[in-house]
């Protein structure tokens, strides 16, 4: 996982899956980030952790963008009801198309 | 082959193996969307295991990755704390509400995958099966199969020859231009299926072509996974080319190349809807060894016998490839007396207990019990390979059953090593709970004889069962006498099974 800081904000770039190793690894790293965009474009997978630590994050009140999310993440919302709790078009940077 | 790998609960297995799992099912021949949906029920069913099965402790748990033509599985088996994914339901407006998201893990399994299955298996822990149907594409919408027929000629000659990944699509149009849709082993419709197998050295074959080509018969040999044994199981001529003993010169070169293979045996799942194959395996030295009640769904027949309604019984034959001289084994009382025909037709000339062990009472079982659980589900039935019989025995099987009652099973099966000295108080076991006896199933696991028992779920008309050899009719017998069945008498049981007995 690639981290970057620009002031307040904490760009992520995730070279494997959306998973609990990657969770553990951007908890740790949030500290005082207002911000978080995470990108997902290498990303085969988000699985209900990945989904459950957006949450908490949003409940945070930060700020959470993902950019390209692979399409099976659209699919674990739909399966959990969440599609219209997250707001799609604010979270991913690019929505589907 | 099962693949097994057996991992610590630390979170950085989760990503190799999620990704073993999406490249195991390319490789078994899932679609990129299938491989990542199983990928992705893996992740989650190995993220539980990490972060619930073993608060505070270090401890290591068992991904096995087993896959036939037509399914490939993914087997999580851990020994961690007890748990039931039926009681902890994904509840939307709480995981929004409060951030509980119990449950969501398996609701995106379910959603993933095929078929989910929870085996609760006692002391030995809980099993998570997740399984993924292969697509495949049917013979009949890939080209035509419709070709000149030149049966009528007499100057026909043929040529037999080893049947290669080439020639896939020619017995895919065989099968169907002879069966049409009627032929029990559905794998011989999809050519990829079949290349994939010979690829794979999961079968050998032999295929027939006329001086012009064209592919008039072929017949195959399906290797066991766990045993060095092969289903004599794919057999066709065409209709036009029947009578010239093509069968017999196929057989015959199968057999050859069964024994330069040193396999130890062959065998046939003979159907007993009619006694044709029955009699055939019986010509070819085949020797009726077991009588397995509603194996196979009738939907696997439809066209063949439309009067068929209940599942398929089937004989088991078996030809020994390597002679049957001094066999160990410790034969169950009840049934002593029907094995020991069963060994004399195969030919054992002496069978004996080992003389350092004799045989175990009950009381001297060990408490938990190492087996296998092989789940067909596509066919509706179970076997439990037991490799060490316990006293959990009975309730592990009974608490498999009742963890598998969706999946509407017709059949239980249990094989206990007949080289055991615990086989007998295990099958007492057993038959306390309603297992009887099914047969001999010779060198069926790792070269070892096992006794089978069975425990029918559904009630089967035996009017309907067709049998042909002698062993074959004593079997069937001594069986529904066992189970108290009489004629036209067909009702659900009770997985328990404790009822296995006419009303």
């Amino acid at each position: 996982m690639e981290l970057e800081r620009h002031g307040d904000t904490l760009t992520v770039r995730c070279r494997r899956d959306f998973n609990l190793m990657t969770v553990r690894h951007l908890m740790h790293h949030v500290e005082d980030a207002t911000r978080i965009r995470v990108d997902l474009s290498r990303a085969r997978i988000v699985d209900t952790e990945a989904v459950m630590a957006l949450h908490e994050l949003e409940q945070k009140g930060l700020d959470v963008t993902l950019l390209e999310p692979p399409s099976i993440f659209y699919e674990v919302l739909e399966v959990l009801e969440l599609e219209s709790h997250f707001d799609i078009e604010r979270l991913v940077e690019r929505p589907r198309e | 082959m099962d693949q097994t790998l057996t991992l610590y609960n630390h979170a950085n297995v989760i990503g190799p193996t999620t990704d073993f799992a999406f490249k195991w099912g390319l490789n078994v021949g899932l679609s990129r969307k299938k491989a990542l949906r199983l990928a992705l029920a893996v992740d989650e069913l190995v993220t539980d295991v990490v972060r619930f099965a073993f608060p505070g402790e270090e401890a290591t748990f068992n991904v096995t990755f087993r896959a036939d033509l037509a399914t490939a599985e993914v087997i999580i088996h851990e020994r961690g704390e007890p748990f039931d994914p039926a009681r902890h339901p994904y509840d939307p407006q709480r995981a929004v509400q409060d951030g509980h998201f119990e449950g969501a893990g398996f609701a995106v399994v379910k959603h993933c995958v095929d078929d989910f299955a929870f085996i609760n298996r006692g002391r030995e822990g809980k099993e998570f099966r997740i399984v993924q149907l292969i697509e495949s594409q049917h013979i009949a919408e890939l080209h035509p199969t419709t070709v000149e027929d030149e049966s009528d000629r007499e100057d026909v000659s043929y040529t037999l020859s080893q049947a290669r990944p080439q020639d896939t699509e020619d017995i895919a149009k065989l099968i169907y231009r002879t069966y049409g849709h009627t032929y029990a082993k559905e794998d011989l419709y999809y050519p990829d299926r079949i290349e994939r197998a010979l690829e794979n050295e999961e079968k050998f074959g032999v295929l027939v072509r006329t001086d012009r080509g064209r592919a008039v018969g072929y017949f195959a040999v399906l290797l066991k996974s766990d045993s060095q044994i092969g289903e004599v199981g794919e057999a066709v001529v065409d209709v036009g080319h029947r009578r010239r003993g093509l069968m017999k010169r196929m057989l015959r070169a199968l057999i050859d190349e069964a024994k330069e293979r040193e396999l130890t045996g062959v065998f046939g799942e003979a159907v007993t809807v009619h006694d044709i194959s029955q009699r055939v395996n019986k010509h070819f030295g085949m020797m009726s060894t077991a009588f397995l009640l509603g194996l196979f769904p009738q939907e696997r027949f439809v066209g063949m016998m439309d009067e068929m309604t209940q599942p398929i019984t089937i004989v088991i034959d078996f030809r020994p490839l390597v002679p049957y001289d001094t066999v160990t084994a410790y034969l169950p009382a009840p049934y002593a007396d029907q094995l020991h025909r069963i060994y004399d037709a195969l030919g054992a000339e002496l069978i004996r207990q080992d003389p350092r062990h004799a045989p175990a009472d009950i009381a001297e079982l060990p408490e938990t019990t190492e087996m296998d659980t092989r789940i067909r589900y596509m066919y509706n039935h179970v076997v439990f390979v037991v490799d060490t019989p316990g006293h959990d025995l009975p309730g592990q099987v009974q608490q498999a059953l009742s963890d598998l009652e969706d999946e509407e099973m017709t059949v239980a099966c249990v094989d206990l090593p007949l080289d055991d000295p615990r086989t007998p108080a295990a099958t007492e076991l057993l038959r306390d709970i309603g297992f009887v006896f099914a047969g001999l199933m010779p060198r069926f696991h790792q070269g070892r004889d096992h006794v089978r028992l069975q425990l029918p779920m559904v009630k089967l008309d035996p009017d309907a069962i067709e049998v042909y050899s002698d062993l074959a009719v004593m079997l069937k017998t001594n069986i529904l006498e066992e189970l108290s069945w009489s004629s036209k008498d067909t009702e659900t049981l009770s997985p328990s099974g404790a009822g296995a007995t006419s009303t």
